[in-house]
């Protein structure tokens, strides 16, 4: 036997589980994998049984159990509610979750129990998650609710590599979201279903962060709440951002920093009183009802369980053992959801005590034999180092960030989460008796989290302490970890240093080094010498990305939502989590091509965020004169730019961009002569800018109508053009002609939901003529071109290259 | 049972490593360097009454050999109200450690190879043998119920098992007694007084009982319970513990009476 079979038997369901939900089936189909598969496990397993090796009978037994939790997973729920999406539905069920507050919108997880459409009424189980603008006070955890709506799932993310919302909500078995607009409504029809305890568990904490939310500032508030209980949802998105950018999010939800110091003030408490006897029943029960109400996160349960069996192993008198107890906590969490696997939370949490117990110990050892005896010291230098280098190319994957910020900020914040966990958790019960003695505490509280938010923020600050990476390729993920399980033999506590043989140290350092330089190569390098052009999917909007061959880039608009001027956030977001997964940091220039939202808001999160070399706009809105006048917004985001020493040109026809030689891009409008009183000035004036490099061109067009376009028609440019970025998504009003002269060889429409009946069916034709390929980011994703001058490759957000 | 126990390896897997020195090997047993030492220790000069090892006097040499019935200074006083005691080896290195562990980390996958240990020490002699009943020294219940459990009583339940000898729970410690450690040996004696009782006297009447403890440091501890015993009729009390301390050989004349060991009469009532 293994000296730690449970950890191999951890690794066995786990990579069952791989198999099963992995895109490595796309390959095969997937029964034949599974047959071939269940095959050499039953032929492994007669050997194995044969030869009375009972272990490797149970590593094979394990891996099976993984893919057949995988597969059924894979089949979970959703397909039963598929034929009301869309529909108007009357829903009837009861609330089983606690509310959840976000941005002045709240969602209920809803178990329906039975949905009528019209005079069909069926039964459809599973949960939906219903989204509703403003609070209501008189709903909460197993109220009766009647509610009618269109239910949905959740598009798939156009641009790969971002977040799949509807994924995520299926995985945890919700079917569909509904969302809840004027004249849909929603009624209580009843209360006190669901489990009493849990309603119960979750009312207390409601009434908790009640008092926080009386007692502190909305901010403040936010923060306590989500540190102790979880609800993150009312932290402001800037703090998250910036917290998780310095590499201390985990302190602003609920993880394993948290449960571990709430069963150590449990058992401290139970000491005191001196009820140890009664100590792991009391925390048993505590860690349960904590990882309930703060929403049975993976980082939770991994901690609950680990300080659990700590726990039992103590009462036992049996000596704990690390890697088992881990395995132990993932294995317990795999068996109920194995989707887990592959939620960033848990393979952070994980990656995180693995490299807090396992590199982190190596450190202090050698710490110590450095001469550094205190063990405190060694702790503060080791415990976030060791995190570091568990999480390093995981944080790089998921969010593609490398922080050098993280090591200082984890060491001074987290002793003060030590300090405002129990400060907080004290006032909300303090203030269930007495508001005013909450108050108190809370100043405390109040100046300690901005003390934590300054420290944070002034090492968030540091210029250079944070930058994006594009994701390393997964088998440098995979050699980092083993060359480093290599490296620290397994389990550095097991055993004082058998010597290995250095040549084979020295073959994991080296491919330990050769990672991060592949990675970081990988991530800053140069696009390979194509043009590549990026039709970006922002929703409805226009962004493109222009990469040079140089490896210079210039993003064209960076999309925008509805009244994303006022609120500074939304498709820019999208932009920029694009720009940072391809390990973009910078841009050499950004085009306006004209003022409308649509193309122009997201830049304000844009700005700060990303170093700019210069600013491109149309003179139309600014120093030009039309008769449509542009949005205030527009005009206080180019001068912010300006304040930051950002330089702002306007463009007309005949400037020349020239970032790389090779490339040649053309303005071709508008003149100095602005267009007026057209359909839209605004866009009609938008800059058309013509990329020309050897032999295949584009002509990317902003939102020209017909005069804008009869105009570069009377100009007599060159206008044909290899690819045509169809002007103004599409819409009707596109000439004939124009199509005509640009002769593309394939179109590209940027387009997303919307009610102005974009793209035009006769557009979409005109471009289309002749069979030519027309992309559409509504239908195909992001839409991206790679030119090698000679010939031009198109790959699209789903995937599939054409 | 089994299936339980099976569970609790896969979630506790016993550490491959010498319970005492923590080297590496392939059974999580008492490794041969260990058991060597300890074959050693039976070779040192011992007190023949209470089994603690004799200190090296600061010159050198001058001890008595191991074959001479050599008693302590405590033990040659005499009013030692138990025959005798033995100890599996001296209170240092790893053996100390591993007690410290057992009694204050609670690690209580020790007191088997410890109650192996002291079970080593005494099946070879012949008052061991007729041993008849174990008791284990007890805690206060309040220290029962701070630490959880008796690090004597998991002793000398393996001990017991080994033995096929009766655990019976016949003592009782009836008060609180301040810490023994940093008392001398006379404020020891004073502070344990009366601290014993027996529960069920007719268990112990006219049996010889062996008492277990983790440490034998002066030998009051034992005193005390083995005066309970005495009041309750025991025959011949004995006594064995994981380890013992060390303490000065009296080397005077007439200490070296042949009948030290075996002469015993009880004292107190």
């Amino acid at each position: 036997m293994v000296s730690r079979p449970l950890v191999y038997l951890t690794l066995a369901f786990a990579s069952g589980i791989a198999l099963a939900l992995s895109g490595m089936t796309v390959l095969m189909p997937r029964a034949v994998l599974l047959a071939a598969l269940a095959l050499t496990a039953v032929g492994m397993a007669v050997f194995f049984a044969l030869r009375r090796s009972i272990f490797p009978l149970l590593v094979i037994v394990f891996i099976l159990l993984g893919a057949a939790a995988g597969l059924a997973a894979r089949l979970s729920p959703g397909a039963a509610g598929e034929r009301f999406y869309g529909r108007t539905v009357t829903l009837e069920g009861y609330i089983c979750g606690d509310p959840q507050f976000k941005q002045g919108r709240t969602a209920y997880s809803l178990e329906v129990e039975r949905a009528c459409m019209g005079e069909e009424v069926a039964r459809a189980p599973g949960r939906v998650l219903l989204y509703m603008s403003g609070r209501r006070e008189d709903l909460g955890y197993g109220d009766a609710v009647r509610v009618t709506g269109r239910p949905y799932l959740p598009d798939s993310p156009g641009n790969p590599g971002r977040f799949d919302y509807g994924e995520y909500l299926s995985g945890r078995g919700v079917w569909a979201v509904v969302s809840l607009k004027d004249g849909e409504s929603l009624e209580k029809t009843g209360s006190g279903r669901g489990n009493p305890a849990a309603g119960l568990a979750l009312g207390i904490k409601q009434r908790l962060m009640e008092v926080n939310r009386a007692t502190l500032d909305q901010g403040h508030a936010a923060l306590v709440n989500g540190m102790i209980f979880g609800s993150r949802g009312e932290i402001s998105p800037r703090t998250k951002e910036v917290f998780s950018e310095a590499g201390v999010v985990h302190i602003l939800s609920v993880s394993g920093l948290h449960v571990g110091l709430v069963a150590a003030g449990v058992l401290g408490l139970m000491s005191a009183l001196r009820l140890q006897r009664f100590s792991f029943p009391v925390i048993t029960a505590v860690l349960a009802v904590y990882a309930y109400i703060t929403g049975v996160g993976p980082a939770v349960v991994r901690a609950a369980v680990m300080a659990w069996i700590c726990l039992l192993g103590h009462r036992l008198g049996r000596e704990r053992d690390w890697p088992t107890t881990l395995a132990a906590a993932a294995l317990a969490i795999l068996a109920f959801s194995p989707r887990s696997l592959f939620d960033p939370g848990f393979q952070l949490s994980f990656a995180a005590t693995w490299g807090i117990l396992h590199a982190g110990a190596a450190i202090d050892r050698r710490l110590q034999s450095m001469g550094l005896t205190r063990s405190w010291i060694r702790g503060c230098l080791s415990v976030p180092l060791g995190a570091q280098i568990g999480t390093l190319p995981l944080v790089a994957c998921h969010y593609n960030i490398f922080s050098l910020a993280s090591i200082p900020a984890n060491l001074l914040a987290v002793p003060l989460v030590g300090l405002i966990l129990p400060l907080g958790l004290a006032a909300s019960l303090a203030g269930l008796a007495c508001v005013k003695v909450a108050l108190l505490i809370n100043y405390a509280t109040a100046a300690l989290l901005d003390l934590m938010m300054l420290v944070v923020g002034v090492i968030h600050g540091i210029p250079g302490s944070v930058f994006y990476v594009s994701p390393p390729p997964t088998a440098a993920v995979a050699a980092w970890y083993l060359s480093l399980a290599f490296l620290l033999g397994g389990a550095g506590t097991e055993k004082p240093e058998k010597k290995k043989v250095p040549v084979l140290r020295l073959i994991a350092g080296g491919l330990l080094a050769s990672c991060l330089v592949w990675s970081l190569a990988a991530a800053v390098g140069p696009g390979g010498g194509n043009l590549e052009v990026h039709i970006i999917d922002v929703g409805q909007g226009d962004s493109t990305l222009l990469r040079f061959p140089n490896g210079r880039v210039m993003l064209v608009d960076a999309g925008g939502w509805k009244d994303e001027f006022r609120e500074g956030r939304g498709a820019g977001e999208v932009v920029a989590s694009y720009l940072r997964r391809l390990g973009l940091n910078r841009l050499d220039a950004l085009v306006l091509t004209h003022p409308h939202e649509d193309h122009a808001a997201g830049a304000g999160f844009l700005l700060g965020r990303f170093g700019i070399g210069a600013v491109l706009v149309s003179p139309a809105g600014l120093s030009g004169q039309t008769q449509e006048r542009a949005d205030p917004g527009y005009k206080k985001i180019v001068s912010l730019f300006g304040e930051r020493n950002v330089p702002v040109r306007e463009l007309y026809s005949g400037d020349l961009i020239t970032l790389d030689p090779r490339v040649r891009v053309e303005v071709l409008g508008p003149g100095a002569d602005l267009l007026v009183g057209t359909r839209s000035d605004l866009n009609n004036n938008s800059l058309v800018l013509s990329v020309r490099y050897g032999l295949k061109s584009f002509l990317l067009t902003g939102d020209i109508e017909a005069e804008g376009q009869a105009r570069l028609l009377e100009r007599g440019y060159q206008l044909k053009h290899s690819v045509l970025k169809v002007p103004h998504h599409g819409s009707r009003y596109v000439l004939p002609e124009f199509v005509e002269r640009v002769q593309p060889e394939m179109s590209v429409i940027a387009v997303g939901r919307n009610s102005f009946g974009q793209p035009d069916p006769g557009t979409v034709a005109l471009a289309g003529v002749e069979g030519r390929p027309v992309y559409r980011t509504d239908r195909d994703g992001l839409v991206l071109f790679s030119c090698d001058g000679r010939r031009i490759g198109v790959i699209t957000g789903d995937g599939r290259s054409r | 049972m089994k299936l339980i126990a099976g569970l609790l390896d896969l979630l506790f897997p016993p550490r491959r490593i010498c319970p005492l020195c923590g080297s590496p090997e392939d059974q999580a047993e008492v490794c041969h360097r260990c058991l060597a030492r300890f074959e050693e220790y039976r070779r040192e000069p011992f007190c023949r009454r209470c089994g603690r090892y004799f200190q090296q006097p600061p010159g050198g040499g001058g001890l008595p050999g191991g074959g001479e019935e050599v008693l302590c200074r405590d033990c040659s006083l005499g009013g030692r109200a138990f025959r005798l005691a033995r100890a599996a080896g001296p209170y240092e290195g790893g053996l100390k450690h591993a007690v410290q562990r057992l009694k204050y980390s609670g690690r209580k996958s020790l007191a088997a190879h410890l109650s192996g240990l002291m079970f080593y020490a005494v099946k070879n002699d012949p008052y061991y043998v007729m041993t008849q009943v174990v008791a284990a020294v007890p805690l206060s219940p309040e220290r029962l119920r701070q630490r959880g459990f008796n690090q004597a009583e998991l002793l000398a339940f393996g001990l017991a098992d080994k033995m096929k000898v009766p655990l019976l729970p016949v003592l009782r410690k009836t008060r609180e007694t301040s810490p023994q450690t940093g008392l001398g040996r006379a404020g020891r004696e004073e502070n344990l007084v009366g601290a014993f009782e027996l529960t069920d006297p007719g268990a112990v009447r006219g049996k010889t009982v062996l008492v277990v403890d983790d440490v034998i440091t002066t030998g009051s501890t034992l005193n005390n319970v083995g005066r309970a015993l005495a009041g309750g009729g025991a025959a011949t009390v004995l006594c064995i513990a994981a380890a013992a301390g060390r303490t000065f050989p009296d080397l005077s004349a007439g200490n070296k009476t042949e009948n030290a060991t075996h002469n015993f009469r009880p004292s107190g009532p």
